[in-house]
Parts: C-alpha cells; sequence; structure tokens
C-alpha cells in the first residue's frame, strides 16, 4: 500500500533541477575563479596559495583607482537613478494596475532591447555632431560625452532606471490611498504627506532599489566598455582587458572576486539599512 | 454497523495536537454535523478522513475498510470546500466533470452525470459560463454538484456556507440538506455555528480542542448537554457555578454564590462534588412582586436592556454578583434598565451537570 | 494637487523620453539613405535591411542566437516553475536562502559569471561548446523566469489541487490538469523575456563563444570594433521590434501586470 510521501521530500525533488542549475553554473565556477584569484602568475610572484593579487591590485596606483573609480560611477548612477525615479514612481503609484504595468514594461523596452539598440543610439545622440550636441555647441563649446565618465554615468543611468521606477513604485503601491486620504483630512500639505506619510512607509523600497540600482551599477560592462574613454576603465572592463587582451586568468580571477566582494559588502550595508529601516 | 469509523486518530503540529484520540462512527446515509468552535480541529479531522493529513495513530475505515494509508484520489470522497476550490480555468460543466475525466468514464456517460448533477443543483443552464462569472450562491451549488458527480462514497463539507450573506445562508442550508436526502449520501458536515448544526444534523459531534465530547441528535444535545463546554456553547444559557449540597434519585442541589439552585440531573452526582446549573436564557424570565412556587426566584437588578425585533435581552445581576440572563418575548417585556426585579425559572428547567474539575 | 500632478506627468514622459530616445533615433537612421553613419536624415530606404538579408556571418549568429535563447529559457523556465512551485506552497526548510539562491545570478556581474565558466571549464580541461553557452545563459535568465513564476503563484489557490485530488487526480496530474493551465501565462511570460534578455546578451557570452557558437551580439560588437554603418541601425531597429512585440505580448495577451 503506498504510503502518503512526506511534503519534504516532494519539495526537495522539485527543487533539484534549480539547484542543479546553480551548482554547475555558478557555484561550482565560482569556486574555480576563487582558486585561480589565489594564484601566482606573470604579473605577481608569490609561492602557494596566497592573497598577493589583491595586494598588488590594492598597491598599484593604476589599479587602485580603477577601484575607486567604479565604486564612485556606480554610487554616482545609483543616487542619480534614484532621484530622478522617485517622483517617477509616485506617479505610477496613482495610476490603475493595467495603465503602471503597461507604462513600466515601456521602461523596460531599452533593457530588453539589448546593449547594441542603446550603445548605437547614445553613440548618435552624444557625438560631438549628433543631434543632442550640434545644436548646442556655440554656446556649450565643442562637449566629449561619449569616451567620458559623464558618458558612462548617462549609459549606466539609462540601464537601471527602469529597474528602479518598478522596484520603488511596487512598494509605493503597496501603500493604502487612504492613509494619504487621512493624513489629508487632518490638514497635511501635500510635502507634509510625503515626508511624513509617503517617504516614511517607502524607505525599505528605497533601499532595495539601491541595492538593486547599485549591484546592476557595479555590474555593468557595456556602458564603461563602450561609451567610456581609454582612461575610464572600470573594474568590469578590467577583467574584460585581462582575459581578452593580456591572457591573465589570475588577475582576471582577482578582479572579478574582488569586484564581487565589494558589491556583497555595499549590498550587505544596504540591506542592514534595509532591514532596520522596517518598522513592525 | 457503522459506515464510517475514526478509530482513535491523533494528529499533532509540532508540539501542538491538533486531533487528539479521538473516536467517532458515522452511520450510513446519515448527515453527521461536526459543531465545534474556530481552531478546536475540524477541518484536521476533515482532512485526515479525506486523506490530505496524514494521522499519527489510529485508524480510519470506511465501509469496513481500512483506508488509514490510502492516497486522498483513490479514496472516493467527496468535498465542498469552505472557499469552493473551484477550477477557475475551466467552464461550470468542465468542473463538475474533472472527477469523471480522472475516472475515464466515456464521453456520454460524463455528459448525462454532468448534466444530472447540474440539475440536481438547479443550476442547469449556466454550465458553459466560468465561475467568476457566478455568484457565491451558485459558485457553492457548481462546488456540490463536482463533488456529487462522482458518487462519493462520503460527502465532506468544511464551513461550505461561511462565505455566504445570511439570506443566501439559510437558503443553501435547505438546499445542501435536500440534495444529501436526494443522494442518500452519507455526509459530514463542519461547522461553528450552533444554529446550522441543530437545523441541519441528523446527529452532531461537539469537538472541543481536538477532543469529540458528546455525539446525539440536535434536539438531545441542546436539551442535555453533557459537558459545561457544551453548555456554554449551544444556546444562549446561564451557566452558574457551584458545589453539590444534596443530590437524590433525577434530581440535585447545589449551591453557588449564595443562592440554592434545584434541578435534575442525568449522571450521577455527589455531595460537595464542583458542579453546573445550566438554564436556557429563553426559558428564564423576568417578573415583579412575589415568587411563584415551583419555580426559583433570584432577586436581581437589570443592567442592560437589548432589543432583538421579536424578543428583548435582558442581562442582570443579584446582590452577590453572578450575572444572569433573560430572552422574553417582546410584548412580555415591560421592564428598564436599572429596575429591581425577579428573575426566575422553573424548577425542570434547570439541569445540573458536573463540573469542570 | 493638480499642479503637482501635471508636473508627475511631466517628469514621467521626460523620463519616458530620455529611456526611448536612444531607441528612437535608431530606428530613424535604420531608414536614412546617407552612407556615412550618423549624418542627417537624407531619405527613406529599405537597403540597409536587405544589404543585412546578405550579410551570412551575422545570419549563422542570430540562428545560434536563437538556439541558445530557446534552449536556456526553457530550463530556467521548467526550474523556476518546479522550484517556485515548491517553494509557495509551504513553508520549505531555508526556503527564504533558496529563493536568494536561485535570485542571485541577478546580483553577479555577467562578465563574471562568464569568465567563472570559462575558468572552471579551463580547470576540468573540457571545450567550450553551445552546451556551455546554454548553462550560461539559463542560469542568467533563472531571476527572471523565477520571478515571474513566483509571481504567478502568489495568487494560485494551493486547496485547488487538493480539490483535485480529492476527485481522483494523482499528484502528477493535478499538476498537468490544473497547476499548469493557471500558471500559463506567467510561465509563457518568464520564458518570453527569458529569450528576449538571453537573445541580446553581450557580457555573458563574450568569453564563451568560439567562432562555431559566436552569438548575433558577439559578431555584431567585433563587427563594429572596425565600423559602425548603417546595416548595424537596421539589425539593432529588428532587435527592438522582436523586444517590443514581446514586451506588447506580455502585457496585451497574457496581461502579465510587472507592477502588483
Ligand atoms: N498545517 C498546520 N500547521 C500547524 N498547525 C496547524 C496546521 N493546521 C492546523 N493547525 C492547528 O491545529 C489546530 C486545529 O486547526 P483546524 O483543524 O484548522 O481547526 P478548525 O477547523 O476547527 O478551526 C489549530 O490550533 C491550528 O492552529
Ligand atoms: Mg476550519
Amino acid at each position: 500500500m503506498a504510503r502518503l510521501r512526506s511534503g519534504a521530500s516532494v519539495s526537495a525533488w522539485l527543487l533539484a533541477p534549480a539547484s542543479l542549475l546553480l551548482i554547475a553554473g555558478i557555484a561550482v565556477p565560482l569556486c574555480a575563479t576563487i582558486w585561480l584569484s589565489l594564484s601566482p602568475n606573470v604579473l605577481v610572484h608569490f609561492d602557494g596559495k596566497g592573497l598577493g593579487n589583491f595586494q598588488y591590485l590594492f598597491k598599484s596606483k593604476y589599479y587602485y583607482g580603477v577601484i575607486i573609480r567604479s565604486l564612485r560611477i556606480a554610487a554616482e548612477a545609483t543616487v542619480i537613478a534614484l532621484i530622478v525615479a522617485y517622483p517617477v514612481a509616485l506617479t505610477l503609484r496613482r495610476m490603475a494596475s493595467r495603465r503602471a504595468s503597461a507604462v513600466g514594461l515601456a521602461m523596460m523596452l531599452p533593457v530588453l532591447s539589448g546593449p547594441l539598440v542603446v550603445v548605437l543610439g547614445w553613440m548618435i545622440l552624444l557625438s560631438d555632431g549628433g543631434p543632442l550636441l550640434a545644436p548646442l555647441t556655440p554656446y556649450i563649446g565643442r562637449l566629449r560625452i561619449v569616451g567620458s565618465e559623464t558618458g558612462i554615468i548617462v549609459g549606466i543611468v539609462h540601464f537601471i532606471l527602469p529597474f528602479t521606477v518598478i522596484s520603488l513604485a511596487s512598494v509605493l503601491r503597496l501603500i493604502p490611498e487612504n492613509l494619504v486620504e487621512a493624513a489629508r483630512s487632518l490638514g497635511a500639505t501635500p510635502l507634509e504627506i510625503f515626508r511624513r506619510v509617503l517617504l516614511p512607509l517607502s524607505l525599505p523600497g528605497l533601499l532595495s532599489a539601491a541595492i538593486i540600482g547599485f549591484s546592476l551599477a557595479a555590474s555593468s560592462f557595456i556602458a564603461p566598455h563602450y561609451l567610456g574613454g581609454p582612461a575610464d576603465v572600470t573594474l568590469t572592463a578590467l577583467v574584460a582587458q585581462f582575459v581578452l587582451a593580456t591572457f591573465n586568468g589570475e588577475m582576471a580571477a582577482a578582479v572579478a572576486v574582488l569586484l564581487l566582494v565589494l558589491m556583497a559588502a555595499i549590498i550587505f550595508l544596504l540591506s542592514i539599512a534595509a532591514a532596520r529601516s522596517v518598522r513592525t | 454497523m457503522a459506515y464510517l469509523e475514526l478509530d482513535r486518530i491523533t494528529k499533532r503540529y509540532g508540539t501542538a495536537t491538533a486531533v487528539a484520540d479521538l473516536s467517532l462512527s458515522v452511520v450510513e446515509g446519515e448527515m453527521l454535523c461536526l459543531l465545534g468552535p474556530s481552531g478546536c480541529g475540524k477541518t484536521t479531522t476533515l482532512r485526515a478522513i479525506a486523506g490530505f493529513e496524514h494521522v499519527d495513530s489510529g485508524a480510519i475505515r470506511l465501509g469496513g475498510v481500512d483506508v488509514t494509508d490510502i492516497p486522498p484520489e483513490k479514496r472516493d470522497i467527496g468535498l465542498v470546500f469552505q472557499n469552493y476550490a473551484l477550477f477557475p480555468h475551466l467552464s461550470v460543466e468542465e468542473n463538475v466533470a474533472f472527477g469523471l475525466r480522472m475516472r475515464k468514464r466515456p464521453a456520454a456517460e460524463i455528459r448525462a452525470t454532468v448534466a444530472e448533477a447540474l440539475r440536481l443543483v438547479q443550476l442547469d443552464g449556466v454550465g458553459g459560463r466560468l465561475p467568476r462569472q457566478l455568484s457565491g450562491g451558485q459558485q457553492q451549488r457548481v462546488a456540490l454538484a463536482r463533488a456529487i458527480a462522482i458518487r462519493p462514497r462520503l460527502l465532506l463539507l468544511d464551513e461550505p456556507l461561511s462565505n455566504l450573506d445570511a439570506k443566501l445562508r439559510d437558503t443553501m442550508r435547505d438546499e445542501i440538506r435536500r440534495v444529501q436526502r436526494e443522494t442518500g449520501l452519507t455526509a459530514i458536515f463542519v461547522t461553528h455555528d450552533q444554529s446550522e448544526a441543530l437545523a441541519m444534523a441528523d446527529r452532531m459531534a461537539v469537538m472541543d480542542h481536538g477532543r469529540i465530547v458528546q455525539v446525539d441528535t440536535p434536539a438531545r444535545v441542546y436539551d442535555n448537554p453533557a459537558h459545561p463546554f457544551i453548555a456554554g456553547f449551544i444556546g444562549q444559557a446561564n451557566l452558574i457555578e457551584g458545589r453539590v449540597v444534596e443530590a437524590s434519585g433525577g434530581t440535585a442541589l447545589i449551591e453557588a454564590g449564595g443562592l440554592r439552585i434545584g434541578g435534575h440531573c442525568r449522571a450521577a452526582l455527589s455531595v460537595g462534588q464542583s458542579a453546573m446549573a445550566v438554564i436556557k436564557t429563553d426559558r428564564s424570565r423576568l417578573m415583579r412582586g412575589a415568587g411563584v412556587a415551583d419555580e426559583t426566584t433570584v432577586p436581581v437588578r437589570v443592567t442592560m436592556r437589548t432589543f432583538l425585533g421579536p424578543f428583548v435581552s435582558f442581562t442582570c445581576e443579584n446582590a452577590t454578583g453572578v450575572k444572569l440572563s433573560a430572552l422574553m418575548p417582546s410584548a412580555d417585556a415591560q421592564f428598564e434598565a436599572g429596575e429591581s426585579v425577579l428573575l426566575s425559572w422553573r424548577v425542570e428547567d434547570c439541569l445540573i451537570i458536573p463540573g469542570v474539575a | 494637487m493638480k499642479a503637482l500632478r501635471g508636473l508627475g506627468i511631466g517628469w514621467l514622459v521626460l523620463v519616458l523620453i530620455f529611456l526611448l530616445g536612444p531607441t528612437l533615433v535608431v530606428l530613424v537612421d535604420s531608414i536614412n539613405s546617407a552612407t556615412s553613419f550618423p549624418s542627417p536624415f537624407e531619405q527613406a530606404t529599405l537597403r540597409w535591411y536587405r544589404a543585412l538579408g546578405e550579410h551570412e556571418e551575422f545570419l549563422d549568429a542570430a540562428i545560434n542566437s536563437v538556439e541558445i535563447a530557446l534552449a536556456s529559457s526553457a530550463i530556467a523556465t521548467l526550474c523556476a516553475f518546479l522550484g517556485g512551485f515548491a517553494l509557495s506552497r509551504r513553508r520549505v526548510r531555508f526556503g527564504h536562502a533558496i529563493s536568494t539562491a536561485m535570485l542571485s545570478p541577478l546580483f553577479i556581474p555577467e562578465i563574471v559569471i562568464g569568465l567563472a565558466i570559462l575558468q572552471v571549464l579551463g580547470l576540468v580541461a573540457l571545450p567550450l561548446s553551445m552546451l556551455t553557452l546554454i548553462v550560461a545563459h539559463a542560469v542568467f535568465v533563472l531571476p527572471m523566469a523565477l520571478r515571474l513564476t513566483l509571481s504567478g503563484f502568489s495568487r494560485f489557490d494551493f486547496g485547488l489541487l487538493d480539490a483535485a485530488r480529492s476527485l481522483g487526480a494523482n499528484p502528477a496530474r493535478a499538476m498537468l490538469a490544473v497547476t499548469l493551465p493557471i500558471l500559463r501565462p506567467s510561465l509563457i511570460a518568464g520564458f518570453t523575456l527569458s529569450a528576449v534578455f538571453s537573445f541580446v546578451n553581450l557580457p555573458l557570452s563574450m568569453f564563451l563563444t568560439t567562432p562555431r557558437t559566436a552569438t548575433l551580439p558577439v559578431v555584431v560588437f567585433a563587427y563594429m570594433e572596425s565600423r559602425i554603418d548603417p546595416m548595424i541601425a537596421a539589425l539593432a531597429t529588428l532587435v527592438v521590434l522582436i523586444a517590443a512585440a514581446a514586451t506588447i505580448g506580455v502585457d496585451r495577451f497574457l496581461r502579465i501586470r510587472i507592477l502588483d
């Protein structure tokens, strides 16, 4: 007689394919990369396994500059995206579900269209003689955006903005409208409603949008590689350089691990802040 | 011979015991109501019978066969869920046909059975609609038709009326009863609403804390609650706790808060043991002036008067702080809050039952 | 209040222009007859699209990309469906940790995933193949498929499975007859968006392609290292059309609401 199967073992079987995929596709490969990042190579010599590659990255003025630039660019882009996204999310909050979702999907279109369209589009728009800058040249002079840090930031903001808008809007839409009505009936002005009701209630959402925005910004490779100049190398671009130009797998691994550790640390800090901001 | 037999079943969730050593027999063709407060283990019991919960100990027998280890899809037990659980992607007809499809019945037979089931619940004509296009009462009927279409060996209904508004609830209550009678199905109906149970049951089983405390016909449970819990749970009653001072034959006298209350009793009581006097509020009345022979009379002050339409409910308190209520027809209820009156009942309307401990 | 709402809508429109602007100029340049790129609009023409059709290298790469996109999305959607079912049905031990792990590829740079897979294959001396690319892309799109599946399951009444079983369906049949049809819109949406994400991705594939398995973005960006011409804009426009079709399909036909 068939005994009723226990729910726990069924769950384990159902989770097996996803687990297998994650183990084979991420966990094991990352172990290989960590292993290589601890190994000596043509650039850095030491015996056995050690942190020599990381010491080298931090000691070199050039690579240290790359680390700082990467973090600065990611942070700047995140802050700009949040500031731009918040009013958009406030507007989406008041829209009907259909409408708001359609707008959200429209915003995702450039992300879904991929790097080719975006890189090409920005190259056309931001090039010196392009339709956006050419009319302005008499007033502001020739402006180099493609091939500069500004170009990178424009590209990254463009990429992460849809994600920050959607994550902010989905949190803001959970705030019941009658809370706002209650505040109004008690005499609060729009500014006070924002400051005392909406902002505090959306703080966890703001922090989770920051987490998503920052990790996408720090992960971004297309914008730095195609919209930045030769002097604007970031950690992701550096990984590509070590693999494709100098064929140094160990250093590529070290840069990749360093990037992951830095991202994890910052995401961790933001998560703690997010957890604290939730009042129960 | 019992048709369905629960033999000392126990179900624990971690350290909490949802069903404790519960035994129950259901006779073929009857409608048994499982009545108890929320959280007492009714749903768990029902799900164990249906096969969704594996009991930690005990056995479940259906038609003399042990089904304890048989999975739900092989038990042939029809289930009506509290939220109906209609398949949203299937039409009414397809919902009702679902069980027959799973049994691989021929198409012609499926069509005939579905039509018959829908006719039985008076839903002919809406077969092509989706569940979300139906009213709550109609959805309830589809759920019932779906469960009976497989000609189940047992029909289980878990608080099927709780999502309906008051008026529809009475209609559906009668409908379910009619369908059960017409089909001759053995049914267990779970509810926390005593009036539902009193109205529907051939027999009712009262549950508390995972146990069954009394099984009997509605009339006998109502008139002779076997346990203080039931006395408090079924009907509106004045419950007065005290100690037995006299007991002989079928009558007893208890002392409680300075009152001496006499009444009849079914269980054997001994002097000094704790006991409880149970007087239905609709058998209690207020009056002015002197008491009447054969009645127990308590001087009280009316603390609250609540108009209920055909009745008025009075909440009263005596000098020692015992709270008593009376439910009187509106025509006889000329008493005001604050007034000092007598609250009385006939001695034969007072039942003395053993106390809790 | 009214004025504020007007400001809000105005800002929303500006943001949409910023987001969609680059796409629009690409559309315009793809039908510009001027041969140098970029240059002011001269005359409308479809010649760049015709040129595209004759470019075999792009065509082969597009076929690779489609194969990889379909295979990796199918794998990811299946994993997300089964895993999402288990995670939503009941409290699973370490359930939160498991779903975080399944969403983690979202937080790992694609270029790092690509590098890590390249390096593990190097260590065990296995060659790069289509399978490598498919696994990499499946991992990368898993979070997308999972999120849509989980949001589908959050509206799914698991009591329906009890109902199906009480009517005689065993667990597998209940899954096929009840869970699958009800979740279908979420699964199709997850599959579609995953496939598009995979199709356009560059950083993930950059280290993992061979000349035989090169994906369309890899080939196009290699081409762009030497020259940028209107043919690229035509190709980009086709990609936009694919993405737009997917987006509109998800919104209109599947009625998936990415908010709420
Ligand atoms: N899946 C479960 N896990 C843990 N406790 C449960 C579960 N299901 C029910 N319980 C507990 O078992 C007791 C009985 O529940 P239930 O059978 O649903 O009661 P009823 O249907 O009478 O309201 C309750 O205390 C409830 O909290
Ligand atoms: Mg219940």
